[in-house]
């Protein structure tokens, strides 16, 4: 009984704790979105009127400002910051470097509380600072918290300055997801492109850095993602073949048409897409044999391939009837195919599409050919 | 000889025992999930205190997703779902609406609301269904498609769109959920930063009734007016928040809601897509793709995210209810059943050590030892053997434990995400949170009682589904 009564009191105790911070928590979020939006009606049009006057100079209001109203102002300039373009853009980031806010934002880093890091490298990601690429980095690499090592990269990328490769990869290291890399890699672009070919050079992340230059589409040594093609990793050579669709040009196809025999239905299927973005017809055969392995998602993407090279889609129409579900389905999913349901139903290409076993409107000239047999 | 009285006596004593013991370790429990729970959503926020997910909509590595809506007789709502499923905001979405058989006007609804063509698309095959009569395009929307088959069910269907999707990721959502605009981009961040590992995350399913809705999407959160949808409110945030939650960040999370979940395709191709023969689909898949995981020996996580939201219509009659919950404790009875070689199994990991126990000894039988503990206190109660004090004391304790964990959920969510932003909401959600124990929880218990005892007789079916819908304009249902 007593055992009872003083685990009652204990529960009750927690209860009565819960319900204060219910209540406090309520009432102070309130309080801070009703003054939060109040602040940003107030700041939101002197801010815009800076901005859509290039020559005038910053409002006073603007300036000395202190506490929230200096934090939702910088969140405010930071926000523009992000989506204006030249002059305007470095106005805005020369007023929160002026004003102290990138500064305050770079000793938050330091803070001891988690939230408080997080949130500093949130700031300094959207002021996007330049000063910021070095603090930013050695937080990514450096901090304690996984969740602040994240949104650290994450403002790293932000900013588009090629010093932060090499610090976001030692960041990679350290646990940061590898997609924030490549995402912060392809926002930087092609300044990063020399940087990133040096590390694969040295062996760091291959798979990773191929599908990077792949999506930023450039390379000045498309000869070292070449050579990754015959990586004996399954992973590097797939994400080297997507890349060579990018930025290896017509010089990759006769390497790309050996994959299309590999083992592997990733690296078919990366292959062929490469091959059908590059479209070179000479692929066009060699598409349609892989189109027919029996390996359900490596003959879909070798028949798409087929579609999109050059001249591909009317060499499909002609070889009809003689097509193969994934072919049939490729040249149905096409847009080019729409306009053929309005040809006439005596004509040849409506007739190989019927003996092909394509779908209505062809039913009744299949049905028709079926009678005249 | 032995005294029938002093054996009672006894009996009624140990039994007493054990139910304290059942208590503390329930609670216990409980309390361990929410401390997990709390560190996982509170982390997940400093994430993106914005809460925005720019970056994750415009970078390529954000993989396209197939978007499955199996669809039974759904006429009346179909073409709006699907229109508002268009709107959703992601780099690269297939829909694919799965028609299972339905008898009333959906496919020709469909049919003209998007301009549907006939296509011949190869199915792998590689998840036998029921017979797939044809599949349709859109001329307006290429990115869906339609899928005419035979009547199977709902997991047939959506292993018939699992089968024809062309993505690698694929989410499943009911016909009648409203999903917010980026909640796809929020579920999906758990596969976008570890591609390898993730392979599934569920979102939070939260209830509309009494919200406004305005095209198909939810625009004003507030509370209903009758009781019973706010009962089931309280509920969903203790069990999403604090229960899904601490589940997931021990990788044990043995249940993805079937209103909303994402799954990468070739795993669920592994494990043969969703059972057909049982009622709690959802839950037997993921704790199927845990099973497969552990015993390939391959690492992997399954994630439940606070953030992304779908909104369903709960319950709003007695009779809705409990036929719900009876049907949802049947499916659990029959997925634990199934996969009882991974309870308490270490092979299994936290999964099978603590995840599965928990559900088995807390979800399953709880309401079987809750039931029998009244009975049990008001035999002894009559019999004299139990002081008016202890059980009355027992039972305060008891109540302020219920209590406790519904309040801690709704600081939680208000620590969070603060949905409900009317003090008089966050009030009566409280007051419901001490009512709820005076009668709502113990009617459950006894609907979830039944539903083990259909599991028993081995019943099948999931009976009439009655809903009243989520009206657009100033008020959702929830009368």
């Amino acid at each position: 009984m007593a055992a009872v009564l003083i685990t009652t009191f204990v529960v009750g105790t927690a209860l009565t704790l819960v319900i204060a911070l219910l209540v406090t928590r309520h009432a102070q979020r309130t309080h801070a979105e009703r003054k939060r939006a109040r602040i940003r009606d107030e700041l939101r049009p002197l801010v815009i009127e800076m901005v859509a006057d290039e020559a005038a100079p910053a409002p006073e209001e603007l300036r000395g400002l202190s506490g929230l109203r200096a934090r939702m102002l910088g969140e405010l300039l930071g926000s523009y910051a992000t989506t204006l373009k030249g002059e305007s853009r470095r106005r805005l980031v020369g007023l929160l470097e002026q004003e102290g806010y990138v500064d305050q934002a770079v000793a938050a880093l330091s803070s001891r509380g988690a939230w408080k890091r997080a949130a500093a490298a949130q700031s300094l990601g959207e002021m996007s600072s330049s000063r910021a690429v070095q603090p930013l980095g050695e937080t990514a690499r450096d901090d304690a918290d996984p969740i602040v090592r994240m949104v650290a990269a994450r403002a790293l990328g932000s900013l588009g300055d090629p010093r932060a490769v090499p610090l976001l990869l030692e960041a990679v290291e350290r646990g940061v997801p590898p997609t924030i890399f490549a995402g912060a890699a392809i926002r930087i672009g092609e300044a990063a492109v020399p940087l990133i070919e040096r590390a694969m050079e040295e062996g760091v992340q291959p798979d990773l850095l191929c599908d990077v230059i792949g999506r930023i589409g450039v390379s000045d040594r498309p000869a070292v993602i070449r050579r990754m093609l015959d990586d004996p990793e399954w992973e590097v050579r797939t994400s080297a073949a997507r890349a060579m669709g990018r930025v290896g040009g017509p010089a990759s196809v006769p390497a790309l048409l050996r994959l299309l025999a590999g083992d592997r239905w990733q690296v078919r299927a990366a292959a062929a897409r490469s091959l059908g973005r590059i479209g070179e017809p000479e692929a066009f055969e060699p598409l349609v044999e892989a189109s027919a392995s029996g390996d359900y998602w490596a003959d879909r993407a070798a028949a798409e391939a087929a579609c999109r090279l050059r001249d591909g889609f009317a060499r499909l129409l002609i070889r009809a009837p003689d097509l193969n579900p994934a072919l049939l389905e490729a040249i149905e999913s096409d847009v080019r195919f729409e306009p053929l349901l309005e040809l006439p139903p005596s004509s040849a290409i409506p007739r190989r599409l019927a003996a092909a076993g394509a779908s209505a409107p062809f039913e009744e000239l299949r049905e028709a050919g079926a009678r005249d047999d | 000889m032995i005294d029938a009285g002093s054996a009672l006596e006894a009996m009624l004593g140990g039994y007493a025992v054990f139910v304290i013991g059942y208590f503390i370790a329930l609670n216990g429990s409980y309390a361990g999930l929410f401390l997990f729970a709390s560190r996982a959503v509170l982390g997940h926020l400093r994430w993106d205190p914005s809460g925005g997910y720019q970056q994750t909509f415009t970078s390529p590595f954000t993989k396209p997703i197939s978007l499955l809506l199996p669809a039974y007789n759904e006429e009346v709502g179909i073409v709006d779902s699907v229109h508002s499923i268009l709107g959703l905001r992601y780099p690269e979405l297939e829909v694919v609406v799965i028609n299972d058989g339905s008898t009333d006007g959906t496919l020709e609804k469909l049919r003209d609301a998007f301009d549907l063509r006939a296509i011949d698309r190869v199915i792998s095959g590689t998840i036998p269904t029921e017979r797939v009569r044809r599949v349709f395009m859109s001329r307006r929307h290429p990115e869906l498609v339609v899928v005419d088959k035979d009547n199977g069910g709902k997991a047939d269907a959506l292993n018939a769109g699992i089968d024809v999707a062309r993505y690698p990721l694929v989410a499943s959502i009911d016909a009648d959920s409203l999903i917010e605009e980026d909640a796809l981009l929020r579920v999906v961040r758990p596969l976008v930063e570890d591609p390898e590992r993730v392979v599934a995350a569920g979102g939070i399913v939260r209830v509309a009734n009494g919200s406004r809705i305005e095209s198909s999407r939810v625009v004003d959160v507030r509370l209903p007016r009758d009781r019973l949808p706010v009962f089931q409110i309280v509920e969903y945030l203790r069990a999403f928040l604090a229960g899904r939650g601490g589940f997931s960040a021990i990788n044990s999370l043995v249940v993805i809601s079937g209103a909303f979940g994402l799954f990468r395709r070739d795993v669920l191709l592994e494990v043969g897509g969703y059972a057909r023969d049982t009622v709690g689909e959802d839950a037997e898949l993921v704790v199927k793709i845990h099973a497969h995981m552990r015993r390939s020996g391959r690492p992997y996580r399954i994630v439940f995210v606070a953030d992304p939201v779908c909104w369903t219509e709960a319950p709003a009659t007695w009779r809705q209810l409990m036929r719900q919950r009876r049907r949802w404790q049947r499916g659990l009875a029959e997925t634990l059943w199934r996969h009882r070689r991974t309870v308490a199994n270490p092979r299994y990991g936290a999964f099978g050590t603590i995840g599965m126990p928990y559900q088995l000894l807390f979800e399953l039988i709880g309401p079987a030892i809750e039931l029998s503990g009244y009975v049990a206190v008001a035999t002894a109660f009559a019999l004299g053997v139990l002081e008016w004090q202890l059980a009355a004391a027992f039972l305060v304790l008891a109540v302020l434990f219920g209590i406790l964990q519904s309040a801690s959920a709704l600081v939680l969510e208000e620590w969070s995400f603060h949905r409900y932003r009317r003090s008089r909401d966050v009030a009566r959600l409280f007051a419901y949170s001490v009512l709820e124990n005076f009668g709502y929880r113990q009617l459950l218990s006894v609907a979830r009682a039944r539903g083990i005892l259909d599991a028993m007789r081995g019943t099948t079916g999931w009976g009439e589904m009655e809903r009243a819908g989520l009206a657009e304009g100033a008020e959702g249902s929830g009368r």
